[in-house]
């Protein structure tokens, strides 16, 4: 039984690292393409376009018109628009 | 990462969230602007292949940058952990004069740091060759 355990703990471990964002759920958000996005930010001046990745990797690369905050400040963060009702779109470096 | 911001900003109260999967690239791949800043230094950068790693263990400093969720699944000993996210502002925790190991979990983010890290006057850095996914999958000592 518990070497059962052990190996089911493993695979756990193992299917983390192969796949950490599957293994940390799946996206429950609503997804959209370039175009969609495109004219979104093109038609809809409030919105709000998040880049979580640190300021480093966001200095190097991002679509005009984002906002960098890094995934550990999200909570705390004061770069959120007042308004709940804002459209925020969240982006990175693709889905790998 | 998207999907994480999404879900924080979703936590903080915000009702319509969207997520765009595909990204800078999928952005670039359309022809669409980016705006794109300075390597931190463009000189060239190297990598240490994983057995060569393991058998420098102890005389080498490891920096690990992966997210806290991907570190406790498993690290190298020793090895001082700053997220990717904080270097900038934990940069004085990175010991100076020491042969320094960047880990990252699979080259995404490693090279950047290295950069960062040569522009900060480390001269003797490098990153983990295929991340730490490999180090881990290819059986080399873990700490969990």
């Amino acid at each position: 039984m518990f070497k059962r355990a052990l190996i089911m703990s493993a695979a756990v471990n193992l299917l983390f690292l192969l796949f950490p964002h599957a293994a940390l759920g799946g996206s429950d958000f609503p997804e959209i393409d370039a175009k969609e996005l495109k004219t979104l930010l093109d038609t809809s001046p409030n919105v709000c376009l998040l880049n979580p990745l640190s300021n480093l990797e966001f200095e190097q690369c991002y679509i005009p018109g984002s906002v960098n905050i890094p995934l550990h400040t999200i909570p705390t963060t004061d770069l959120l628009p007042a308004d709940r009702n804002t459209v925020v779109v969240t982006y990175c470096l693709g889905r790998k | 990462m998207y999907k994480e911001a999404a879900r924080a900003v979703a936590d903080l109260g915000y009702k319509n969230v969207r997520v765009f999967p595909d990204g800078i690239p999928g952005w670039k791949a359309q022809g669409y602007d980016l705006i794109e800043g300075d390597t931190p230094w463009d000189g060239p950068i190297k990598s240490i292949p994983a057995d060569a790693l393991e058998e420098l263990l102890g005389q080498v400093t490891l920096l690990d940058i992966r997210t806290p969720e991907l570190y406790r699944i498993g690290s190298i000993a020793g090895s001082i952990h700053i997220p990717m996210a904080r270097l900038t502002e934990q940069i004085d925790e990175v010991p100076r004069h020491q042969r320094l190991v960047v880990i990252d979990h699979k080259v995404k983010q490693a090279p950047l740091a290295v950069r960062y890290l040569k522009s900060e006057g480390f001269d003797d850095v490098r990153y983990l060759e295929d991340g730490m996914i490999t180090w881990i999958i290819k059986g080399h000592p873990v700490e969990k």
